[in-house]
């Protein structure tokens, strides 16, 4: 009888804790919705981000235009859509407009709507294309929970495989590391110099081992879209809009109008102390062409960025003197290149060459063949590279003309 | 006044353990060899530093963590020690509340020791104290606090320090795959099969999620203005508590009737 009310004692006791425990296990619950809130909150909010990044900064290479429409792209539609006509009413802008704070208010208050549930009806589908690591429950291939399985150590071991990386680089074991690099990004994706790296190995370095040019810019192609992905999970990093514009488009295909736009956005986002990026976007504005809008930049970087820069001051000469020349004032363009060669000669070879150029045309057009073959062959002679093809087509006309033009005489 | 001497007193004790000190030492010699490890990998130092150190900061304030939690009880148990601090006028549950702030108190010296080592290192590349390190290293201890409350828990129904410890890794390792539960509940819905999609969800909802932490590795990456680090920071630093709340509840419940 005794052990019975014991037991009965123990058992009234233990009722006391019931309510507390219910209660506690309530509050937990409730937090532990209020995160997963916060984390579906923050997938869309990084989607969104990069979705507007892409269709609105990215250049699509020809390999994307072809794709049909996806789920994904149906969605984001009617997403973007939808914010835009809202925020339109009420405060005359677009999404794109927001900056980081005010699109997080936005996208909280959006996920409120009946859009979170198709928000995560396709995110669980794996039909977006979601940043790694945002919401670990959508990754359906990379074993979803990845970021788990390390215990949360991603960037460690991004970090570790980096240098596997950098070891089978140097082995020359390609094949090894291509897929490896890959892994490193999508475990990190913030990891920076993984993405400008392993563009460049892209290439650069995987398309020497093939041999013909159609695979050599496959390679190309998939650097970029390399870098592309990484601007979608990094919008706001200066370095991956460099590595497009300057390493892909300026260097590798020359091709400044491309290089000009992802140049524009990393100048956008730079550290104040970076003036190499400027410097970099008005060479392509230059060699795009914008001659009279590279000329304003080099003007506003003298007087805002650089007042020291003695670049500046005689890129402002030369602009001038190409655009004279560009505009067929010759005289003014000869003034201007002269200008260069007195106040700059330690880098004045430009200014030479295309003094040559003007002088040979001029003495063409007097009817001195002589004198103009001459100019252009000591152009050739000096293998200038942005000269070089021009001065030898202009040798080799001048050559047939004046020969030509000596059967004609001698036939007379 | 009873909760403050106990914690004061397993301070004293903890911060004496062999164990913890040989810990310590192993973590400050990974945590200064990270400065090494970056020769490896040139550009790269600034975050190669960071990233070892916060995994080190981590990996051995776990250890620490789960060593001192799981052998507190259990020591004063095999010491004897127990009978004498419980024949006082002291209650329970301020031998246990006593108990466990000393513990976390030992958890934040070791924790601020490595992470000033840190930002001592930082300093030395960087020349600026690294703001976003710390939240980072605040956001660990919170972690923590939940793995060593449930080990804790576990502690005060054992008489050897084996157990809770062994209990204590499982406890982590556990609490960083609760996200599966999600996964599992949201397959079952689908496949439908209501009963098991819901209870489930339910685990997965009070369990101690530890991925959800995970923040403090991204929060060393994410830009300083990231509008989510505030707002997820302190709702987790909240979940922690609540879940620590529950932790203690158990243990009061395991002990309030031990025979000791």
């Amino acid at each position: 009888m005794a052990g019975e009310a014991a037991e009965r004692r123990r058992f009234e006791g233990l009722r006391r804790f019931v309510v507390p425990f219910i209660l506690l296990l309530c509050v937990v619950a409730l937090l532990s919705k209020r995160l997963e809130y916060l984390s579906t909150s923050y997938a869309f909010y990084s989607w969104l981000d990069a979705r507007i990044t892409e269709t609105e900064r990215l250049i699509s290479l020809p390999s994307m235009e072809e794709q049909e429409e996806t789920e994904e792209d149906v969605f984001f539609k009617k997403v973007r859509g939808d914010l835009d006509e809202r925020l339109r009413e009420t405060f005359s802008i677009t999404v794109s407009d927001l900056d980081p704070t005010h699109l997080w208010k936005l996208v909280l208050a959006e996920m409120k709507r009946p859009t979170r549930w198709e928000f995560e009806t396709l995110a669980r589908q794996g039909k977006l294309d979601l940043p790694y690591g945002a919401i670990e429950w959508s990754e359906e291939t990379v074993g979803a929970h990845l970021g788990s399985l390390i215990l949360g150590f991603r960037s460690a071991v991004a970090d570790l495989l980096w240098l596997k990386v950098d070891d089978y680089w140097h082995q020359g074991r390609m094949e090894m590391m291509l897929p490896m690099m890959y892994t490193v990004v999508r475990l990190d994706p913030h990891f920076i110099d993984a993405w400008a790296v392993g563009a460049w190995h892209l290439a650069y370095n995987a398309g020497v081992t093939v041999d013909t040019l159609e695979k050599k810019r496959e390679f190309v192609d998939k650097a970029i879209e390399f870098l592309q992905d990484g601007v979608k999970r990094n919008p706001r990093h200066f370095q991956l809009y460099f590595e497009l514009g300057y390493t892909m488009y300026f260097v590798k295909l020359e091709d400044y109008k491309n290089a000009a736009h992802y140049l524009e956005y990393s100048r956008r986002y730079r550290p104040p102390a970076n003036k190499w990026i400027d410097r970099m976007l008005l060479h392509a504005y230059e060699r795009g062409g914008e001659l009279d809008k590279a000329l304003q930049g080099w003007k506003v970087y003298l007087e805002k960025v650089d007042p020291d820069s003695d670049v500046a001051r005689r890129f402002i000469v030369q602009l001038k003197a190409e655009i004279a020349q560009r505009d067929g004032r010759e005289d003014e363009a000869l003034e201007r290149w002269q200008e260069i060669l007195e106040r700059f000669p330690n880098v004045s070879e430009k200014a030479e060459v295309e003094i040559i150029k003007i002088n040979a045309k001029r003495a063409e057009s007097a009817g001195d063949y002589e004198k103009a073959l001459a100019l252009w062959q000591s152009l050739a002679n000096r293998v200038y590279p942005d000269a070089y093809d021009e001065a030898l087509a202009n040798v080799a006309r001048l050559n047939l003309l004046m020969s030509s033009g000596k059967a004609a005489t001698s036939s007379d | 006044m009873n909760v403050l001497v106990i914690a004061v007193n397993a301070f004293r004790e903890g911060i004496r353990k062999k164990t913890l000190i040989g810990l310590f030492i192993v973590a400050v010699l990974v945590i200064g060899s990270s400065t090494f490890l970056t020769v490896f990998s040139p550009g790269e130092e600034v975050k190669m530093v960071k990233d070892v150190c916060l995994a080190a900061i981590s990996m051995f304030g776990v250890l620490i963590a789960i060593f001192t939690s799981g052998s507190m009880v259990p020591t004063e148990i095999e010491n004897k020690t127990i009978y004498t601090v419980l024949s006082k006028p002291l209650r329970r549950f301020e031998y246990l509340l006593g108990k466990f702030i000393g513990i976390q108190l030992i958890v934040i010296l070791n924790l601020a020791l490595m992470a000033l080592l840190c930002l001592a290192i930082l300093w030395t590349r960087e020349r600026i104290i690294s703001t976003i390190m710390m939240k980072s290293v605040f956001l660990t201890y919170f972690e923590l606090m939940i793995v060593s409350g449930f080990t804790f828990a576990v502690s005060v129904v054992s008489s050897s320090a084996v157990l809770p410890i062994i209990c204590g890794a499982f406890i982590y390792l556990v609490g960083h795959l609760v996200e599966y539960l999600k996964g599992l509940s949201n397959h079952a819905q689908e496949g439908g099969h209501a009963i098991v999609a819901g209870l489930t969800r339910l685990l997965y909802l009070v369990l101690p999620d530890l991925s959800k932490f995970n923040l403090r590795d991204q929060l060393i990456h994410l830009a300083p203005n990231d509008p989510r680090i505030m707002v997820t920071m302190w709702t987790l630093v909240v979940f922690a508590f609540a879940h620590v709340a529950m932790a203690m509840l158990i243990a009061y419940v395991l002990f309030w009737r031990k025979e000791v």
